[in-house]
């Protein structure tokens, strides 16, 4: 049976399990709705104040303290009331002396009353003070300031949610690599023919290509799904379509081949779901899609240099935004992609020749 | 009653006969909740070279109070300064190995001795609004420090007090949540697997053929799922004791009414997906996906009381939402809610409405596709009957 042949039977295969087919496709969808969902209200955070904005001038200056592309970094909102504030609260900015700011010096008095138990808000909120703090000091004084000349890598800060929604496209290319990869070894075992396949004259290579092959076309159509969803989200013009296409190809074929294994491995198309989701989820948090790398400490550099999800997350990035066009994370998927087809076609070739194949 | 042990023990001997299934519903959390532990439970300092220029001494100075504030998150220093010179500087930032470069030029004393402002140059990728926003707020606590001991007359202070009783890792926020995943996967896990088992086998024909109501069978899955379930969650909270020293078990009778409400409802909505469509293994898929995408929405990393506009309003239509608020306010002692509308009572009419609607959804749709429906098995023994 040749290549062409096989390919055109796992397509085919499409029409068995069309809702499979289809969750496949509309998974990643439903984890890019989220993560845009997620994170959509950017950077500005509530904050409740004391007194109102209206009676303060450093609140006022607080309340037009934004971020260079306009984004308010706080929303501010009155205290309801003096004294502690229910759990269900925001933190607190509370202008216990009007801050002052004049060439000869500067006093006042803010305290900022924590209301979460989760440090990180802390960090948002005293972050936020202080910077509005510096704002307003430069403001209103022009000596002993020092001014911050930013020279960023982009012209513009790219907003926090097309940055996610673009990370989300590694993570649906492994999930749909995975997915289709093992369906096409989970559904011979679910119809019996595994043994057809051990008992094949045809070379392992050619059908683990085949497999693959049809298994990369399915995750193709997932992706270009995904991308056209994601152009129609953000209308972005790609910094390099071809960086885009190339790695996302190269993700596909991986992951499509290391679906396979897993479904040589695993007989059972459930279990070999919940896997591929978990995986896929895993390497994309471990790769710096859901925070960037630089914030964690070592164990997470050191994964994320053998993470595939790392080096896609780098080229599609560029794909999308441009910056520095670095070769190496397509040499390390190229070389990765390469890899796990060969081993694959080993695990293969030694799986039918191994007695367990048929039992 | 006694269908119910019948059936209970024939899915017990099933699952123990597979435990690839139990291992699943384990394993799977378990990994999502190390590798969330490696990465939001390790933060560090961010890099940035620094080039200093100044001729002068404030310039050390300067370097001195942006290098030394500290999160509040980690403990650790905001930045760790890697000094260089300008190419240096430039290569380490073009690779990727510093998150900026902070260049104190050669006039920065003499222009803040003479009484003039000054200025930095700040290189830094602004990939995402998030990552910008921290380079640039973590660079203005280390200038409001310099402000504080160098400029004249500067007495702006910034007082820090709580209103809650304890200030924890984010990590220990986010475990919080990954345990009530692990109890929900576990459990919808176990139903669909056990579920699919059967129709491979062909056992599931045989309902049509019980003369019975098949409710106890269905209140039998439910049950050997939720254990599976608690099963898996119990091995995560034993980890998240081991990784952040908190520990669920304390806070078990608070806990687990909420496990269970959620359990029921999150299985009801896995059977009736499953059980509709024609072929089990996509809708099985599916229903797990929308578990792991609600789980975000519902404020798996951070508190929904932050969420606005479309977020907000999905948050407060899903029923783990508020689950996963009464977990975080039983654990930590805190509430959670927002403005009432999380609000503990609010919550259970919720949370039990979806448990209530979905479960009695998710029985007509079993007694359907499994029994055929009343009229067909009395079609059915009617016949038989007539027979003999």
């Amino acid at each position: 049976m040749s290549i062409p042949r096989i390919i055109g039977k796992e397509l085919a295969s499409v029409k068995e399990n069309i809702p499979f087919n289809l969750a496949t496709v509309i998974s990643p969808l439903l984890f890019l709705g989220a993560f845009a969902v997620m994170v959509s209200g950017g950077i500005t955070i509530p904050v409740e104040t004391q007194p109102a904005a209206s009676g303060s001038a450093f609140l006022q200056a607080t309340e037009e303290y934004r971020a260079p592309d306009g984004t308010p970094y706080l929303e501010l909102e009155a205290a309801p009331a003096e004294g502690v504030p229910d759990g269900r609260s925001a933190d607190r900015y509370i202008v216990e002396d009007e801050p002052i700011v004049g060439e000869k010096g500067a006093t006042g008095t803010i305290v900022h009353l924590v209301n979460d138990v989760n440090s990180n808000m802390t960090k948002n909120y005293a972050n936020r003070l202080t910077g509005a703090l510096v704002d307003y000091i430069d403001a209103n004084r022009n000596v002993g300031t020092i001014e911050v000349v930013e020279q960023t890598r982009y012209e513009e800060d790219i907003p926090w949610d097309e940055s996610f929604a673009v990370s989300a496209l590694v993570f649906g290319a492994m999930l749909a690599g995975l997915l289709f990869g093992q369906l096409s070894m989970t559904s011979e075992w679910e119809n019996a023919t595994a043994k057809l396949l051990v008992l094949s004259p045809c070379p392992a290579m050619y059908i683990v290509a085949g497999k693959v092959v049809a298994a990369f076309l399915k995750a193709l159509v997932a992706g270009v799904v995904l991308v056209g969803v994601v152009a129609l989200m953000y209308g972005r013009t790609l910094a390099s379509a071809p960086w885009l296409v190339a790695s996302l190809c190269l993700m596909y074929v991986a992951f499509a081949s290391l679906g396979l294994a897993l479904g040589i491995a695993v007989r059972s198309a459930m279990t070999a779901f919940l896997v591929s989701l978990v995986a896929s989820l895993c390497l994309w948090v471990a790769g710096g899609g859901f925070g960037d790398l630089s914030y964690f400490g070592q164990a997470a550099q050191v994964l994320g240099m053998v993470n595939p999800a790392t080096y896609a997350l780098d080229a599609v990035r560029y794909a999308y935004f441009g910056g520095v066009a670095s070769p190496t994370p397509l040499i390390v998927l190229a070389a990765g992609a390469t890899l796990t087809v060969a081993a694959v076609c080993a695990l293969y070739a030694r799986w039918t020749r191994s007695e367990r194949a048929v039992s | 009653m006694s269908l119910f042990i019948q059936e209970l023990k024939k899915l017990l001997v099933l699952t123990k006969a597979d435990p690839k299934s139990l291992a699943a519903g384990i394993i799977a959390p378990t990994i999502i909740l190390v590798i969330f532990a490696l990465t939001f439970g390790n933060f560090v300092a961010l890099k940035l070279a620094v080039v200093d220029d100044d001729a002068g001494d404030l310039g050390t100075a300067f370097q001195e109070a942006v290098f030394s504030q500290t999160s509040p998150l980690s403990g650790e220093p905001y930045f760790e300064a890697i000094e260089a010179d300008a190419d240096e500087a430039a290569r380490l930032y073009e690779q990727g190995r510093v998150n900026g470069i902070l260049t104190i030029p050669e006039d920065f004393s003499e222009r803040l001795t003479s009484g003039a402002s000054a200025q930095i140059f700040y290189a830094f990728d602004n990939y995402n609004t998030d990552m910008a926003k921290n380079l640039r707020l973590y660079l203005d606590e280390g200038i409001f420090t310099f402000y504080q001991s160098h400029m004249s007359g500067m007495e702006i202070e910034v007082q820090r007090e709580y209103a809650v009783g304890a200030q924890l890792d984010w990590f220990a926020i986010i475990a919080a949540g990954v345990f009530m995943l692990a109890f929900l996967m576990g459990s919808m896990f176990n139903f669909l697997y056990l579920l699919n088992k059967e129709r491979v086998y062909a056992t599931l024909s045989e309902y049509r053929l019980a003369p019975v109501s098949l409710l106890p069978t269905f209140a039998a899955r439910i049950v050997v799922a939720l254990l599976a379930g608690a099963l898996g969650a119990g091995v995560n909270a034993l980890l998240i004791l081991l990784l952040t020293g908190v520990n669920l078990a304390n806070r078990l009778l608070a806990i687990l009414p909420v496990l269970l409400v959620l359990g029921v409802a999150f299985i009801s909505f896995a059977a009736i997906v499953s059980l509709t469509v024609r072929k089990f293994s996509g809708a099985a898929m599916l229903s797990m996906v929308t578990a792991v995408v609600a789980w975000f929405l519902s404020g798996a990393t951070t508190s929904v009381k932050y969420a606005t506009g479309v977020l907000l309003d999905v948050a407060l239509a899903l029923p783990s939402s508020y689950g996963l608020s009464q977990i975080r306010a039983a654990v930590f002692g805190v509430d959670q809610s927002v403005g009432g509308l999380l609000a503990a009572g609010k919550g259970w009419l919720v949370m039990g409405t979806y448990a209530i609607v979905l479960a009695t959804v998710a029985w007509f749709v079993y007694r359907k596709r499994l029994g055929g429906g009343a009229p067909m098995r009395y079609a059915l023994l009617r016949r038989l009957r007539t027979r003999a």
